[in-house]
């Protein structure tokens, strides 16, 4: 057959035909088809953080975190045990949680804390690492005030972490998918002392960056007074328990000085004014130093940027279509701190709320006197003061504190009575400042006059919860002051008899707190996939 | 009353084909009158029976251009010269030559081609004969499935071939249907097979863009050796569709259609008025008696002749559907074509639901030359289905009760007031404008929720033939979809009413999805026999795919004239503006040899290589061997002294797939705008956040399948069995793995785990009657499958799901995959009844206090009471909570299977299909919320079973008391419950009409159908076919689910 030469030539043709065919199909598929430029379809870590205005962006990013539901915009006002001997929580959803210290190690709440700050830590980290790139078109002073406040707010998460879990993971680097292995991606716990060492450095070169707060001009951003204020803080709970290193109070006290040295931080006159601030968005940067903003709520364009100050830790406010404004009312205060405020102390009616509502339509009443010590709710957040309209049931606009001047001021006080050779008349008159505002001008006691160590610590004790309650404070100011275990027992002895569900709550929360809940757990979570973490005591 | 709108329309589609028809007569008439010096010959073709034969194609072999079709008595009349050869051809039966001149008055018989019953099994990238299959490929019997008269052929492949399962989360119109073949494999990623339609592979096929009489075949591929051709897309099995073409022979027309009813299969017990007064008032008699004992001398006994409303009753409705298929079939040796419309409308089974679909197809085949042949496929489809998703929440805010059965359920069953509970929104009796009393009914009949799909799909090619056993076939597809969705809530849904709860108001959401798909496959054959003993097919190709998806949409509130419904959502405040886009492609190589020897010995070897842009470069590229061997027992000579065996084969086969079905983009690390922040004071400005962490590494996930199978006929085949059994290994698994958190994300795509399912498979075919009048044939199949895990991410022992349900209950696992165990198994507490008067100390004020050795329910000691549900304290620290769960029942069956019968006597048919699952159990949370009220929400009724609740009276271990739920948010054995069942499936009854009685039409059949006729089955819920909240890791959850619909079916098919 191959011999007919007619034949061959059609064989020619043939293999001529199909190379043709073959090549027209191939030139589809040659390898260039699957080189996809990924840029075109989504934002790539690498091809961002190139301008400023992107550094500012992913900067509001970071902030974002403190404005989540598993943090500040949600679990952290009232839901997680935060209020220790000043109140309660009282929320039949959180039975069995955190919430009512019955802590475990799977609690969904403490878990979403520990991921939603390190998630924090990573976007400071990611930001960190572009914002020294030449290639930015920036001034100087806008980078290092961009740098200064991922440094503090990268300082701040890890302090959150460290004071609630001790010795945790120390995340000074972005997580990256160039690097991902399994040993990269375990990390084991970093001492507490070194997170401390670690925190305090991120935070001294933040107050080097950042700018003033006379030029920041609002509590929203972070500031030269805001990293100060922090530092202060962070002093303090070093020096006090478990770490007790307590040369840090000295250092605390000159870190307040310097915001005092500021000239430009005061109380506002009205201690009701600050949190009505909060509450209808009006920056007050002289006295709120740091503060977490929330806006809107919840229609429009800005779907997720409202908050639940006031709508959960607010007077409790059944759904109805008024517009005072809807409330779970979860935190309640206790007799403890309702018996704290002396005659005339304007602050009493304001952070206890001596009202609350019943009835279709909603009629106010004031609760009658000392057996419903137990039953006011938190009256700082009062979802009545936003001007906002229409007011949501699910966000609220509130802002909310996380330092004010006051705090500040008790801090430096503290610092100035704990520090070897502190100036203790000094320390009374920074606690005075505070009590002045807030005490009219004739009362009883209006001034303390102690300026003996203990009758002085006794005094910061008790004037920290008059003044800082329901802002998230009380549980570690007690734990680094020793005495989270012998305050809750003695609140366990206040609850009064009865079944009403508030005091099944408040029983629960107080008889449940134990020695080891001075920390969380490390979420359960955590250990099955981090093989190098070890749990704490007590868990 | 119910009639058919269609009608104008179908008389349209009819004078189209007539004029289509009138021109192909003419088309083909012109060339016979050319030829004048002719004789006419005529005759009549039957086969060896004398049964006359329709469409034979009658031509004259010495020119093509003459030949007719034979008509509907078989008698034909053509043209030709005495010395002429006239051939006979029709499918299935040989060829047969005749000279004109000897053509003769008798019938002209043709003998059937046993070859051609020999059935052609269509595989990967080829056809091959059953008998030299040599691996596990399954094959629908397309006659069976298409008794089920389904819109949806998905609806009607459960039970039908072993290993694939079936199953749809819900019943809903339009809703996802799963299938799973041979065990999922995937622990995170899609589950679902490959589809290839017309040889065009889709790896997110709309099946509700195809006419299930459209198809000609289905083959479910489930061994390597069949899937590896698919490479990094065969993992979970490849189901290959054939549509069908047209035939040689005359023009057919067939016309299908059918009318049903659709009825839910089932309504929940609920109680009666007298009941939930009576509930209403032990629950809270000074309140309750407010709204029930108002009026004076009004006793609860009264309530025992109130008029009931059954909500269900209202929602609940009867769908009619109306289906009509139209095709026009046909084809000479040079030209097929195949032109098939349908139209489909549906109502469901809950008010304003259904669906409807128009289709249309056309396909052709055209030779060329001698050498050349193309082909085109075309097909549009149009379909909608629309009303509320009823398994989905419709607010995050005490989302259990926002669910739709849950409404209906729990809706108050009587009207005490003046109210016009069917007409109002609320129920003003009881509460006004709480968001929790309104109307379920109303709002439902307001609510649009619609999804349409527009899907196109172009498919050509030209298959060359050359030197003999070369073929070259090159073609190329493109499919494109438009899917969108539309939503509206006016002021009178559940989502549109303005509440504090709900400032969006009236809104509405539109959103377009487009997805482009295109293929280019050029694949060349080499078929060579070497001398009688030595068979080769030898197969190679190379192809490229490309996907792409663009998304956008936007969602506006706060709408003003409401009353123009979607039209007016230009007026109302955007909100959410959404676009996306992403885009993949594949190209791959293939090869496969095929090897026979004497028919006895056959093997086949395969390998792909694919690469993928999913992939980073220097591993982007995978391949995929397989082998497999059959050997034909049946033909060796030791086998034909068992005359008993007609025919027996033994598989082996061994291969490696894969899946690569991950985001496009999941790979690399990137970034988002997901939120807004202000650190100004004045508004909110957008944030930017990492939102994928990427991993450089991850590749496909590999498994490897081992098969063996055997395959025994006995009785000349009149019984015919095949068994396999296979084990399929996953490897480097594409899982979304949990990382520890302190690295800023949550879990990270690696290649990590690894899990195992192995399985028995059985499928029995029998005769089992066959006379002149009457036949009856069975078909049965079984299959088990046992997945285990055998490892998970950096030596984690196990790994806990939840499902989204409400708050309470959201953080809590329900689920658990364990090393060593199967990839889901429920988890959970396990239920001890109630507490008794025993486990108390009665005090002196006449209270009750638990007993220190009795362990708590997780609620304070204190407040515990007798009623109150009790759980076992499986550690015996006293107190049940996170460390007292166990794993308590499996979630997955340990078999399922079917069962038809096809009846035949005379002209009638009967066919009966039952299907099963057996041994898997199914969290029934209805009860959790229906069977007891934990929120003790006032005026919520209840389910008719919680009458017999735990009251001092009526001490029990059954229902606790009111308000005795314990602690929120946890699972128990208490509502879990066995989910075997066998259903009824499906039964037809069809009647052909005698051809005598029928003329001028070659076949007329009518039948009656049902389908979901009866369910045997100890679930207390709705249906036990249901999963909720599907995926591999959560199934058989039910909460609020759409009935099952019992579906009763008149038909007629009839072709001319």
């Amino acid at each position: 057959m191959v011999h007919n030469p007619l034949k061959t030539k059609n064989w020619m043709k043939n293999i001529k035909i199909y190379i043709l065919l073959v090549t027209v199909a191939l030139s589809f598929a040659c390898s260039k088809v699957l080189d996809i430029d990924a840029g075109k379809y989504i934002i790539l870590e690498e091809d961002y953080y190139k301008t400023e205005e992107q550094l500012n962006a992913a900067l509001r990013g970071t902030y974002s975190t403190l404005a989540e539901g598993a943090l500040y915009g949600g679990n952290m006002l009232g839901r997680m045990g935060f209020e220790a001997d000043e109140g309660y929580e009282s929320y039949s959803s959180d039975l069995q949680t955190v919430g009512d210290y019955a802590v475990y190690a799977t609690d969904a709440k403490i878990l979403g804390y520990y991921r939603m700050f390190y998630r924090g830590i990573n976007r400071a980290n990611l930001l960190l690492e572009s914002v020294d790139d030449p290639a930015i078109t920036i001034s100087a002073k806008e980078r290092n005030h961009i740098k200064g406040q991922a440094l503090f707010l990268r300082g701040y998460f890890h302090f959150m972490l460290a004071n609630k879990f001790g010795g945790i993971p120390l995340m000074l680097k972005a997580t990256r998918s160039n690097s991902v292995t399994t040993e990269d991606l375990q990390k084991p716990r970093t001492a507490l002392r070194s997170v401390y060492l670690a925190i305090i450095s991120d935070l001294e070169t933040a107050q080097e960056l950042l700018k003033p707060m006379a030029e920041v001009n609002t509590g929203t951003q972070a500031s030269k007074s805001a990293a100060w204020a922090m530092l202060t803080r962070v002093c303090l709970y070093m020096a006090g328990q478990p770490v007790n290193e307590t040369s840090k109070y000295a250092e605390a006290a000159e870190w307040a000085k310097k915001v005092k040295d500021a000239n430009y931080h005061e109380l506002n006159p009205s201690y009701e004014k600050v949190f009505v601030n909060y509450a209808t968005d009006v920056m007050e940067a002289k006295e709120s130093i740091f503060e977490i903003d929330f806006s809107g709520n919840g229609t429009g364009v800005f779907a997720s940027t409202g908050g639940a100050v006031g709508r959960l830790n607010g007077i409790q406010y059944p759904l109805d279509s008024s517009n005072v404004g809807y409330s779970n009312g979860i935190l309640r205060s206790t007799s403890y701190l309702f018996n704290l405020y002396g005659t005339g102390d304007s602050r009493k009616d304001w952070a206890i709320a001596p009202y609350y509502y019943t009835g279709t339509p909603r009629v106010k009443t004031n609760w009658t006197a000392q057996t419903t010590t137990f039953a006011r709710f938190c009256g700082k957040f009062r979802r009545e003061s936003e001007i906002l309209l229409p007011k949501s049931s699910v966000y609220s606009p509130q802002n909310y504190p996380i330092m004010r001047y006051a705090d500040v001021l008790l801090m430096y006080a503290e610092a100035l009575n704990e520090m070897p050779g502190g100036d203790k008349i000094l320390a009374r008159e920074q606690i005075n400042i505070v009590r002045r505002r807030a005490i009219p001008v004739g009362t009883v006691d209006r001034e303390i006059t102690e300026t003996d160590y203990a009758d002085l610590k006794e005094v910061i004790i008790e004037e920290r919860a008059r003044e800082l309650c329901f802002e998230g404070l009380r549980k570690n100011d007690l734990v680094r002051w020793g005495i989270f275990k012998t305050s809750m027992q003695y609140l366990n002895g206040l609850v009064p008899v009865g079944t009403s569900s508030y005091v099944v709550a408040a029983r629960a929360y107080y008889s449940n707190a134990k020695e080891r809940d001075v920390l969380w757990p490390i979420p359960t979570s955590e250990l099955t996939v981090n093989r190098l973490l070890t749990q704490n005591v007590g868990w | 009353m119910y009639e058919f709108k269609t009608e104008p329309i179908m008389q349209k589609l009819l004078k189209s084909i007539k004029l289509l028809l009138l021109l192909f007569v003419l088309f083909s008439a012109i060339p016979s009158f050319a030829q004048q010096d002719l004789k006419l010959f005529s005759g009549t073709v039957t086969d060896e029976e004398g049964e006359t034969l329709v469409g034979v194609y009658v031509r004259v072999k010495e020119d093509t251009k003459r030949g007719v079709a034979s008509d509907k008595d078989g008698k034909f009349s053509l043209r030709a010269k005495d010395n002429e050869t006239i051939v006979f051809t029709l499918i299935g039966y040989l060829q047969r030559e005749i000279l004109a001149k000897n053509l003769g008055t008798a019938a002209i018989k043709l003998k059937q081609d046993l070859k051609s019953l020999q059935e052609v099994i269509v595989i990967g990238y080829g056809q091959v004969n059953k008998q030299d299959v040599t691996g596990a490929v399954g094959q629908v019997k397309i006659e069976d499935m298409t008794k089920a008269p389904v819109t949806s052929f998905e609806e009607a492949l459960a039970g039908r071939i072993a290993g694939v399962q079936v199953s749809s989360n819900s019943g809903q119109p339009g809703d996802d249907i799963n299938i799973t073949i041979r065990g999922g494999n995937s622990i995170t990623q899609s589950n679902a097979p490959l589809y290839v339609v017309d040889g065009f592979p889709i790896e997110d096929f709309n099946a509700g863009s195809i006419n299930p009489d459209d198809i000609e075949s289905i083959s479910v591929l489930k061994d390597a050796s069949a899937t590896a051709i698919y490479g990094t897309r065969g993992a979970n099995g490849v189901i290959i569709l054939e549509t069908k073409k047209g035939k040689i022979g005359k023009p057919q027309v067939s016309y299908n259609a059918f009318v049903g009813l659709h009825q839910a299969t089932k309504k929940m017990e609920l109680m009666s008025p007298y009941d939930f007064v009576r509930y209403q008032l032990d629950r809270d008699y000074n309140a309750m008696a407010g709204v029930y004992l108002d009026n004076a001398n009004l006793t609860l006994e009264d309530y025992k002749n109130a008029d009931p409303i059954d909500w269900q009753d209202n929602l609940f409705t009867n769908g009619y559907v109306q289906n009509h298929s139209l095709s026009l079939r046909g084809g000479t040796t040079q030209t097929k074509y195949s032109i098939s419309g349908n139209f489909v409308d549906q109502n469901g089974v809950i008010i304003n639901s259904g669906l409807s679909r128009q289709q249309f197809r056309a396909a052709l085949d055209q030779t060329i030359n001698k050498n050349l042949k193309f082909s085109l496929n075309l097909s549009y489809a149009r379909d909608k289905n629309y009303g509320q998703a009823v398994a989905s929440q419709s607010s995050g805010q005490n989302a259990y009760a926002t669910y739709l059965m849950y409404r209906v359920w729990g809706y108050r069953p009587l009207n005490t007031g003046d109210t016009d509970l069917f007409e109002d929104l609320f129920d003003e009796d009881i509460s006004t404008e709480s968001i929790l009393v309104m109307n379920p009914i109303v709002s439902t009949k307001n609510e649009i929720r619609q999804q349409t799909k527009n899907t196109l799909n172009f498919n050509g090619g030209i298959t060359y033939d050359f030197l003999k056993d070369f073929k070259l076939n090159i073609r190329g597809g493109f499919n494109t979809r438009l899917t969108r969705n539309e939503s509206f809530n006016n002021s009178n849904t559940y989502r549109g009413f303005y509440t504090p709860n709900n400032l969006n108001g009236v809104n509405g959401a539109v959103a377009d999805i487009t997805l482009n798909d295109w293929v280019n496959e050029n694949t060349l054959t080499y078929k060579k026999k070497i001398n009688r003993d030595n068979a080769f097919d030898v197969l190679v190709g190379a192809t490229v795919q490309g996907t792409n998806v663009n998304d956008y949409g936007f969602f506006a509130t706060n709408v003003p004239q409401e009353e123009l419904g979607l039209r007016a959502l230009q007026y109302g405040i955007p909100k959410t503006v959404s676009s996306s886009s992403s885009a993949n492609t594949l190209l791959s190589f293939l090869s496969r040899v095929n090897y026979n020897y004497k028919s006895k010995y056959l093997f086949t070897a395969s390998l792909r290589a694919d690469g993928s842009s999913k992939f980073k470069e220097d591993n982007r590229w995978a391949y995929f061997p397989s082998g497999a061997f059959a050997w034909q027992l049946g033909r060796e000579k030791f086998m034909k002294s068992l005359k008993f065996i007609s025919s027996s084969k033994v598989r082996l086969s061994y291969g490696i797939t894969g899946n690569n079905r991950i985001n496009d983009f999941a790979r690399l690390q990137s970034l988002d705008i997901l939120d807004y922040y202000s650190t100004t004071g004045s508004g909110p400005l957008f944030a930017t956040l990492p939102s994928n962490l990427g991993n450089d590494n991850i590749s496909w996930e590999k498994t490897s399948q081992f098969d063996a199978g055997l395959e025994l006929g006995f009785f000349k085949d009149r019984v015919n069995l095949v068994v396999d059994v296979y084990k399929k290994v996953t490897d480097d698994l594409l899982l979304n793995a949990n990382i520890p958190t302190h690295n800023g994300y949550n879990t990270i795509y690696k290649n990590i785990g690894k899990i195992q399912n192995t399985g028995l498979e059985f499928t029995l075919s029998t005769v089992n009657v066959k006379t002149k009048n009457f036949t009856w044939t069975s078909d049965f199949n079984i299959s088990f499958n046992r997945n285990k895990v055998l490892e998970l991410s950096d030596g984690q022992s196990s790994l806990l799901s939840t499902v989204s349900l409400t708050g309470d209950y959201n953080g809590t696992s329900l689920y658990m995959a364990k090393v060593g165990e199967p990839v889901a198994s429920f988890y959970g507490v396990v239920w001890a009844g109630n507490y008794q008067y025993d486990d108390f100390i009665k005090r002196a004020d006449g209270s009750y206090l638990l007993k220190g050795s009795v362990p708590t329910n997780g609620n304070e000691r204190n407040i515990i009471q007798p009623g109150d549900i009790k759980y076992v304290d499986q550690n015996g620290d006293g107190v049940v909570n996170d460390l007292d769960m166990v794993v308590m029942g499996r979630a997955l069956p340990v078999h399922t299977g079917g069962f038809n019968n096809n009846f035949n006597y005379k002209n009638f048919s009967l066919s009966i299909f039952f299907q099963w699952n057996y041994g898997n159990d199914i969290m029934n949370a209805n009860r959790l919320m229906l069977e007891g009220n934990p929120a003790n929400r006032p005026n919520l009724n209840q389910f008719a079973s919680y009458n017999n609740r735990w009251t001092p009276e009526n001490q029990n271990n059954t229902y606790y008391k009111i308000d005795g739920s314990g602690p929120r948010g946890v699972y128990s054995t208490r509502t879990l419950e066995d989910g075997s069942f066998l259903r009824l499936k499906t039964v037809q009854l069809g009647y052909s009409l005698p051809k005598k009685l029928v003329k001028r039409i070659s076949s007329l059949q009518v039948y009656a159908s049902a389908q979901n006729l009866f369910t045997w089955s100890n679930y207390t819920g709705m249906d036990p076919e249901v999963s909720t909240k599907n995926s591999i890791l959560t199934p058989g959850f039910d909460y609020s689910a759409y009935a099952r619909n019992r579906i009763l079916t008149m038909g007629l098919k009839v072709s001319f």
